[in-house]
């Protein structure tokens, strides 16, 4: 019931508002919206492919490929509710309900204690990064409760023995694969933590690592049969990040560049950045899609649960189940080093669950402390973490609107409604290249409008390439204000400024429609 | 307790040895504009008859061209120049000094924790070799090896203070952390956060709590009695002094400003970033900007400091003085950095330089945990690890004695940086574009540019592509310092500037 409640309120608590803040959709989110629209309705992505294991975005680029089940996850829902931004977000509201309830029986297995698991369930719901990525279309929160689901089946084959648990948890892995692209790494690792675990608690075997392997290779084959038929997808994604030069290059690269100790170094370094109570505490991701920069990846007071539960996991580190938070814990930013990109929460949101799960050993290791002043630092911990938490609550849905604005592509819905609202039988419509994404935008907009037909009479253009007075009188045309050639045009009475979009106080707008004379 | 003539003999030859390296070459280097200023004050001294610019007598702070110089540099290179004349670099040769006599205060301090003359010796061979005292005994700029003897004399004295709970003791390790606020920029504030660290240990150890604070704030207030007298006769010096360094005029007229601005988000996260930045281990350890990737620590150093510092942890809940002055010296290098968060420069390791020596013990106890072992193997490491030090050492001084350009200036040029990942990318560029051997330096910021492009002028070095005034700048070493030279093409050039505009865009 105390769960039902726990769970109920942070779901609710995650979906209000969801298409008010984050203020705009993030082109990946539109992507994967129509993707979903796509496949619920026709079993066919946006690109015409019938029930695609992996999903190109030719919009980002060619060699673009996404993980496809973000887009399974929404599909469902899309074709019961009506598309929305609302809608299109709301399965990731529904994931991290389910991350809180996992969290909650993890804990219970691992602790055997009611109260420690609805804390550990109220840790997650309470981490900022996990809020952030609940509300939004993408697919980074998506490893977490297959992580999570993982570590319930070894905490609980730690307890008793029952072999199935290690499969079922090895088979979670090899489908979380299919979660988000960092958990192509991730999951790998995460089942050699199960096999460190296993050394550690004396329980290995190679015949449980076998069927272990086995389990785990299960799901991948549905990927080897279709990569076999797109052997592009790889090329692609390989190619992809070996733009990046970071570790990644280095595996798939020449034997020179394996040594190359300054990527090893670089490696290292990002490494340690991950661990950077800046980032852990004060402000999150670099990325203004994945944090509000106000608060951490973990409220500030956590840090002192945090800290306890370290001291504590290291101090039974001879218990298996410490280790694994422990380990859990270390190597979640493991995936994000490969590409060198420091502060990328959204490639190690592993780090939630098993921040969270250390939280709950350093409350413990508090309560059941002797000294007085640890007794006294809980309610105070506790306390402070709900107040941060509602100023971050009330950040998120004011101030963090604007600020965010421009990382998620700024008002190009309002330029796509714009259009809509301007449509006549015979008008058509021009977005100029510096307005990012528009076409994807504008489907969006035409298939929550009910307007699909219009799509056909919208073309994107390089305006300095073309000739805009060889448009047709009375089309809209739509760009950056701060557009060259579109401002040239204007300033010939070529087009007319018809509106600019408007984006939230205190920025100015940066879409503008004109209209051709 | 160990022969003391036979200890004093083994410091002394440590301190000749280092005192040697130290000052060999000094002239090498070009000079820096803070070494210049530095000198001019001191001629200014002995021209004008201990007068600064603006006739001052005996000044605190010492006016040269509209900025405030501290007294311990000045005063010091002018008595050098008395000495030597102005001819021989004195304020490099005030900085070798204040190098060497490091190295043997470091060496009295491990004795005193150690007790042992093998373990003081391998602590001082450690420290003299350490590349980050090195240079900084080799230049003397604002900010640099200045502090490190005030700190190793305050830990000698608060450790024997610890030991014997001598008033005297107590007295003599506060004159001295309140003389080093003369020392350099970064100190006062250095200085506030060790007095801390001096109130927690009376606290802890002290059988009169009250009467030895007294003792602290009386001896305290004596020695920076002078500085008081000098804002109050001369508080238009206070802005560019402590106004700059410690605590801004503004904030002491408005205290809850200087509240807010302390606890604000912004403040906070900035300063706990560049915290955390500093223990990076590439940066410590193995800095790949670096010659021979020689960080703050030399790498094999920073494996021995490494398991010291774990040692420590595993026995630090054990009452025992070795635990708790080592405490006390762990305790003081973590919080060194924290000037370097205040001052909001990455990784400026010189103006926290007193972590060094500090490094150093912690290494001698890592030797020490190894060599108590009782396999043969641990001891085995101890000794490699020990020589690959001192091969790393000698390649890093063969590499910097045979460069025009020291790369200290490439590093302090690049932690200056206002935004030091945007130098990490570029000098992947340069590697891609260039290849490692034709790499000499990469500078960004401004001031960074402006001492390179000085520098370039200077037919030193030459500049291979610019993104504007207040963007990255990449230069290489000129032609004629080196002996092998492969030409860069114009392309290449052309499309290294590209790629960094693009970046720094």
């Amino acid at each position: 019931m105390q769960l039902a409640l726990l769970v109920g309120t942070a779901a609710v608590a995650s979906a209000l508002w969801l298409d008010y803040s984050p203020i705009y959709l993030h082109d990946s989110e539109i992507q994967f919206g129509l993707h979903a629209r796509s496949i619920a309705f026709t079993a066919h992505d946006t690109n015409g492919r019938f029930l695609p294991v992996y999903f190109q975005m030719p919009a980002i680029g060619d060699n673009v490929w996404f993980q496809p089940l973000l887009v399974y996850w929404t599909a469902p829902w899309l074709r019961i509710l009506p598309f929305s931004e609302y809608t299109v977000r709301l399965p990731s509201v529904a994931i991290g309900a389910i991350d809180i309830a996992l969290m909650y029986a993890v804990v219970l297995r691992m602790f055997d204690e009611h109260r420690l698991a609805m804390w550990g369930a109220a840790f997650i719901a309470l981490t900022p990064a996990h809020f952030i990525h609940s509300r939004v279309a993408m697919d980074y929160l998506h490893p977490v409760p297959f992580i999570l689901a993982w570590l319930w089946c070894l905490v609980d084959f730690l307890r008793t023995g029952h072999d199935g648990r290690l499969s079922a948890g090895a088979f979670i892995l090899g489908v979380g694969v299919y979660s988000y692209i960092a958990a192509i790494v991730m999951m790998p690792i995460f089942l050699a933590t199960t096999c460190i675990c296993l050394v550690l608690a004396r329980q290995f075997t190679v015949g449980r690592a076998a069927r272990m392997m086995i389990a785990f290779a299960l799901p991948l084959t549905v990927a080897l049969l279709w990569l076999r038929q797109h052997p592009q997808v790889i090329a692609n994604t390989f190619y992809r990040y070996k733009v990046t030069s970071g570790l990644f290059l280095n595996t798939f690269g020449s034997v020179r560049q394996f040594v190359d100790y300054r990527v090893i170094l670089q490696s290292l370094s990002t490494y340690w950045s991950y661990f950077n109570p800046a980032y852990l505490f004060f402000s999150g991701g670099s990325n203004l899609t994945n944090s509000t920069r106000m608060a951490g990846v973990f409220l500030l007071p956590f840090a002192v649960l945090l800290a306890a539960g370290i001291r504590r996991a290291w101090a039974t580190r001879t218990d298996p189940r410490s280790s694994l938070a422990l380990i859990g814990f270390l190597v979640a930013p493991l995936a994000a080093i490969l590409v060198v990109e420091r502060y990328a929460i959204d490639r190690s949101l592993g780090t939630v669950p098993f921040g969270a799960l250390l939280g709950v050993f350093g409350l413990a290791h508090l309560r059941d402390s002797h000294d007085r002043r640890a007794h006294a630092a809980i309610p105070i911990v506790l306390a402070a973490m709900a107040l941060q938490f509602s100023y971050f609550y009330r950040e998120y849905m004011t101030t963090y609107r604007a600020s965010a604005a421009a990382a998620f592509n700024s008002n190009v819905r309002g330029v796509a409604e714009s259009f809509i609202a301007h449509a006549t039988p015979q008008r058509r419509f021009f977005f100029s290249r510096s307005i990012p994404y528009a076409q994807q935008y504008w489907r969006f907009a035409l298939a929550k409008a009910g307007h699909d037909e219009l799509d056909a009479r919208a073309v994107t253009v390089d305006a300095s390439a073309i000739d805009l007075d060889r448009i047709p009188s009375g089309s809209l045309v739509a760009a950056a204000v701060d557009d060259m050639a579109v401002n040239k045009a204007a300033d010939r009475s070529t087009l007319r400024r018809l509106e600019q979009v408007a984006e939230p106080l205190p920025l100015e707008s940066r879409y503008a429609i004109y209209l051709r004379e | 307790m160990m022969q003391p003539i036979r200890g004093l003999a083994v410091g002394a030859a440590i301190a000749v040895v280092a005192g040697y390296v130290y000052a060999a070459g000094l002239d090498r280097d070009p000079v820096h504009p803070e070494e210049r200023r530095v000198e001019a004050a001191a001629r200014l001294f002995e021209t004008g008859g201990w007068r600064d610019a603006r006739g001052t007598r005996f000044p605190v702070f010492i006016a040269v061209d509209d900025e405030w110089l501290a007294p311990v540099p000045t005063y010091g290179t002018a008595a050098i120049e008395k000495t030597v004349g102005s001819n021989a670099l004195p304020s490099r040769r005030l900085a070798a000094l204040a190098g060497t006599a490091s190295v043997a205060l470091l060496y009295g301090l491990a004795l005193e924790l150690f007790d042992n003359l093998a373990l003081s010796t391998i602590a001082a061979l450690v420290f003299a070799l350490d590349p980050a005292q090195f240079l900084s005994s080799r230049h003397a700029t604002s900010d640099g090896i200045w502090t490190i003897p005030f700190v190793l004399l305050w830990l000698i004295a608060l450790t024997k203070y610890m030991r014997t709970r001598s008033p005297r003791m107590l007295s003599v390790a506060t004159a001295v952390l309140a003389g080093a606020v003369y020392a350099q920029p970064s100190a006062p504030l250095l200085v506030c956060v060790l007095t801390m660290v001096t109130a927690i240990v009376i606290s802890r150890a002290s059988a009169n709590v009250r009467g030895d604070l007294g003792t602290v704030c009386l001896t305290g207030g004596a020695v920076v009695a002078p500085l008081v007298v000098w804002f109050v006769l001369h508080p238009q010096s206070y802005a560019g002094t402590f106004g700059a360094w410690l605590l801004h005029p503004a904030h002491i007229r408005n205290p809850l400003a200087w509240a807010r601005s302390v606890s604000s988000w912004f403040n906070l996260t900035v300063w706990v970033e560049l915290y955390w930045d500093f223990f990076d281990p590439t940066h410590l350890f193995a800095n790949d900007t670096a010659p021979i990737l020689v960080g703050v620590f030399l790498l094999p150093v920073g494996v021995l400091i490494v398991i010291g510092v774990i040692d420590l942890c595993r026995h630090v809940s054990e009452a025992t003085p070795d635990a708790a002055r080592f405490s006390v010296v762990l305790v003081t290098a973590l919080l060194c950095p924290i000037v370097v968060a205040a001052f909001k420069e990455p990784r400026a390791v010189d103006r926290a330089l007193p972590i060094v020596p500090l490094g150093a013990l912690f290494a001698a106890r890592g030797v020490r945990v190894l060599w108590a072992a009782r396999a043969a193997t641990p001891r085995v490491v101890a000794v490699v690890l020990l020589v690959a030090a001192v091969g790393q050492f000698l390649l890093f001084y063969r590499r910097e004695t045979a460069l025009q350009i020291s790369p200290r200036f490439a590093n302090r040029a690049m932690s200056r940086g206002a935004e030091f990942r945007v130098a990490n990318q570029l000098r992947h560029i340069m590697s891609e574009s260039f290849g490692e051997s034709e790499i000499d330096m990469i500078s960004q910021t401004l001031e960074a540019n402006e001492k390179s492009y000085q520098r370039a002028r200077n037919g030193k070095i030459s500049v291979l592509a610019s993104a504007g005034d207040d963007g990255a700048v990449l230069f290489r070493r000129a032609p004629q310092a080196r002996t092998t030279q492969t030409p860069v093409g114009e392309s290449s050039t052309t499309n290294c500037r590209s790629r960094v505009e693009a970046i720094v865009r």
